[in-house]
C-alpha cells in the first residue's frame, strides 16, 4: 500500500476528506486556520543523553543512528495518532453543550488538537520520505470509535459533558506531560514544533478543571457518579506514561530524543530505569493536588472525590491485567468482576447523566 | 509454560514462540521449535504449520542478546548453525508454514518469518527489520541471503546496512509481507486463510510439493529444478489425492482429498 499522495498539500485534502468521513461539522471550524507553528528553543544544544551538548539535529539525515530515526518516526506517530482519536471521540457533544462559553471552549479544543495532528503529520511528510507520508495517512486511517487507535485511553468513549471534562483534565493533562518530554527533543523541528502545542495544550487542561470545578460547585451531579468518571479515566491517563522500567523509554533517553518532564531544571542525573515511572508520578502529585482542591468545593457532609490506586484496571506496566479495587486490594476474578460493574459508568449512570446534564444548572457558569 | 508452545487443531499446527515480553529466541527455544517441527512432520494428520509469538506486542525481537553477550564464539558459532538447521528443516517440510505476525518481527524474528512460506502481519501490530548491524553484527540466520531471494539484491543490502524497520504496509510493498489483517480476531482470520489449504477440499500433499519444488528448485541450477519438478510431479501421479482429483473433475463433482 503506497501512500495515497504526495506533497503535503494533498495530504490537507485527505484530512479534510477525514472530517467529512467522521462526521465533523466543518462550519464549526470555519474560521479556524489550520497551520504549521514552531516556537523558538532556548538553545540550539542537545540537553540529554548520549549526544549531549552537540548540536540539535535539524533533518533526518544529521540523526547519526537508524534506530534514532525509528525510534522518532514512532513517537511522532503516536503523538499524531492521540489527537486525531480525541477528535474522533469528541464529536458528538456539540449538541449537548451546556452554554455558549462551553460550545466555544469545546470547538477550540478540537481544533487545537486537529492542529496538533495536522503539526504532527506535516514533521511526517516533509521529513521522513516515502514511511513518513505512509503514517501521516495511516493517521487517518484508524479510527477511534472502532478501537483502533493506538493507544488504550483513545478508544475509550466520550459519551457526554463528564467525560469531557474528566478527559480533558486528566488526557489532555496527560499531553502536556509527553509534549514538555518532547520539547527537549535532539529532533530540533519536533522541540520547536512541542511549544506552541503546549500553550494550547494548557487551555485544554484548564477547561476539564475548570469545568469539574463548576459542577462541583453547582452541586447537581452527585460526586459518586462523577467518581465513576474518574475511575473510567484514571487508570488509562497511567497507562499512557507506559510500562514500567522501559527499555524503549531508556533508549529515547539515551538517544536525546525524549526527555524529564524537569529535564531544564532538574539538575541530577536520570534514573534511565525508571522514566516512566518518575513522570507518571509527576502527574500524580499534579493530580492529586487539583483533586484535592476540587474536594475543598464540596459541602463537608458529602463523600469526596478521590484517585483510583495505581494498581486500579490497568492494561499496562507491572499491574496490568490484575485483579484490584479501586482502592488497591486485590480481589478474587469474580468480586474484581462484581467490582468493575460497580465502579464504573454502566449504561444506568449514563442515562443518568443525560437526564441530570438536561437541567438548565447542572453545571455553575463560567465566571 | 514451554518456550515454544505446540498444539494441533483440525489438521493446523500452531506453533507459539513463548518467551515473554518480546518472544526472543535462546539456544533452548530453537531446540524446542525444532523438536516441534520434527513432530510436525511426523504427524499425518497435519496440513499446515502456523507460527506466531505470544501475547500482543510481538512476534519475535531474534536471538535473546544477553545470551549472545556472555556466551563464548564456540557457543555462539553452534547457536548459529543449529538456528540455520533449525529453519532449513521448516524449508524442507512438504507442508505450508504460514508466519503469524502478530507484533514487532526484528532480527531473528523476520529470520524465523522469513523461513516461513507465507507472512501475515496484523495491522499496526509492529514493525519489521533486519537492525543487526547497529550490533556491530550481520544477521547471521539465513537473512543476508532469505531477504535477497524475497526483495532484490539492492533493496536487502541497503535494509539490512541501514538497519532500517519498516511498516507492515512498506514491506507487504516489496513482497516481504503477503498479507496485512485487521487486528480483531487476528489469529482466528490466519486460522480462517490456513483452513483452505486442509483436506478434504485442498489436496495438501500437492500443496506441500509445489512448496518444495520452488524451495529447492530455486537454489540449484534450471535443468536440476526441472527435473526435480519432474519427480515430485510423478509423486503426486501416483498419489490418491491425483486420482481423486482427476476423476472428480471428469465427473463433475467436489473432490474429496485426503492428503495422500
Ligand atoms: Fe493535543
Ligand atoms: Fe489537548
Amino acid at each position: 500500500m503506497p501512500a495515497k499522495f504526495r506533497t503535503f498539500d494533498e495530504w490537507v485534502d485527505l484530512f479534510y476528506a477525514w472530517q467529512d468521513d467522521i462526521g465533523l461539522e466543518r462550519s464549526y471550524f470555519q474560521d479556524y486556520r489550520f497551520e504549521v507553528k514552531y516556537g523558538e528553543l532556548p538553545t540550539q544544544e542537545i540537553l540529554f543523553g548520549d549526544f549531549a551538548g552537540e548540536r540539535r539535529w535539524e533533518s533526518v539525515r544529521e540523526i547519526p543512528d537508524q534506530r534514532i530515526r525509528d525510534a522518532l518516526l514512532n513517537y511522532l506517530v503516536y503523538q499524531g495518532d492521540t489527537e486525531f482519536a480525541s477528535v474522533e471521540q469528541q464529536r458528538t457533544l456539540f449538541a449537548t453543550a451546556p452554554s455558549d462559553y462551553d460550545l466555544r471552549a469545546l470547538c477550540r479544543v478540537m481544533a487545537e488538537e486537529m492542529r496538533h495532528g495536522f503539526q504532527m503529520s506535516h514533521l511526517l511528510v516533509e521529513y521522513f520520505g516515502t514511511s513518513g507520508r505512509l503514517e501521516a495517512q495511516k493517521l487517518l486511517e484508524r479510527r477511534a470509535f472502532r478501537k483502533q487507535r493506538l493507544l488504550g485511553s483513545f478508544n475509550e468513549e466520550v459519551d457526554n459533558w463528564l467525560d469531557f471534562f474528566v478527559y480533558t483534565q486528566f488526557i489532555d493533562r496527560d499531553g502536556k506531560y509527553q509534549l514538555r518530554m518532547l520539547s527537549h527533543s535532539a529532533f530540533a523541528p519536533l522541540a520547536r514544533s512541542t511549544l506552541p502545542m503546549l500553550k494550547e495544550e494548557s487551555f485544554h487542561l484548564g477547561t476539564g478543571n475548570d469545568g469539574l470545578r463548576r459542577i462541583v460547585r453547582a452541586g447537581k451531579i452527585p460526586i459518586p457518579l462523577l467518581q465513576k468518571y474518574f475511575n473510567k479515566w484514571v487508570p488509562t491517563a497511567y497507562d499512557l506514561f507506559g510500562t514500567d522500567e522501559s527499555s524503549s523509554a531508556h533508549w529515547g533517553y539515551v538517544w536525546g530524543l525524549k526527555g524529564r518532564f524537569d529535564e531544564d531544571t532538574n539538575p541530577t542525573p536520570a534514573d534511565r530505569e525508571h522514566l516512566n515511572e518518575y513522570a507518571r508520578s509527576l502527574f500524580i502529585a499534579e493530580i492529586r493536588d487539583l483533586t484535592e482542591r476540587l474536594n475543598r468545593l464540596i459541602p463537608e457532609d458529602q463523600p469526596k472525590l478521590v484517585l483510583p490506586d495505581e494498581k486500579f484496571h490497568r492494561r499496562i506496566g507491572r499491574y496490568a491485567g490484575g485483579t484490584y479495587s479501586v482502592s488497591g486490594e486485590r480481589l478474587s476474578p469474580e468480586a474484581y468482576a462484581q467490582h468493575l460493574a460497580e465502579v464504573l459508568p454502566s449504561e444506568a449512570d449514563k442515562a443518568l447523566v443525560a437526564e441530570l446534564t438536561r437541567q438548565p444548572d447542572w453545571i455553575a457558569p463560567k465566571n | 509454560m514451554a518456550l515454544v508452545d505446540y498444539q494441533v487443531e483440525n489438521g493446523i499446527a500452531i506453533f507459539t514462540l513463548n518467551n515473554p515480553p518480546a518472544n526472543t529466541y535462546t539456544y533452548e527455544m530453537m531446540r524446542e521449535l525444532d523438536e516441534a517441527i520434527l513432530q510436525a512432520r511426523f504427524d499425518s494428520t497435519v496440513h499446515v504449520l502456523v507460527l506466531r509469538g505470544q501475547g500482543e506486542r510481538f512476534f519475535s525481537a531474534g536471538a535473546d542478546i544477553q545470551m549472545l553477550q556472555q556466551a563464548d564464539p564456540t557457543f555462539k558459532y553452534y547457536f548459529c548453525l543449529h538456528a540455520n538447521e533449525t529453519l532449513n528443516r521448516l524449508e524442507q517440510t512438504p507442508k505450508l508454514v504460514i508466519a503469524a505476525l502478530n507484533g514487532a518481527t526484528v532480527g531473528g524474528g523476520l529470520e524465523i518469518a522469513m523461513a516461513c512460506d507465507i507472512r501475515i502481519a496484523k495491522k499496526d501490530g509492529g514493525r519489521v527489520g533486519l537492525p543487526e548491524v547497529n550490533l556491530g553484527v550481520l544477521p547471521g540466520t539465513g537473512g543476508t541471503q532469505r531477504l535477497p531471494r524475497l526483495v532484490g539484491k539492492t533493496r536487502a543490502i541497503e535494509l539490512m546496512a541501514t538497519g532500517r524497520l519498516l511498516s507492515f504496509e512498506e514491506a507487504q510493498e516489496i513482497g516481504l509481507i503477503d498479507y496485512i489483517f485487521e487486528p480483531e480476531d487476528f489469529f482466528k482470520q490466519v486460522l480462517d486463510y490456513a483452513r483452505q489449504f486442509l483436506p478434504p477440499y485442498k489436496a495438501s500433499k500437492a500443496v506441500g510439493r509445489i512448496k518444495r519444488a520452488v524451495c529447492t528448485g530455486i537454489e540449484v541450477p534450471f535443468s536440476e529444478a526441472l527435473a526435480l519438478e519432474r519427480e515430485f510431479q510423478q509423486q503426486l501421479f501416483e498419489s490418491s489425492d491425483a486420482a481423486e482429483g482427476l476423476a472428480a473433475y471428469v465427473d463433475k463433482r467436489v473432490p474429496r482429498f485426503r492428503g495422500l
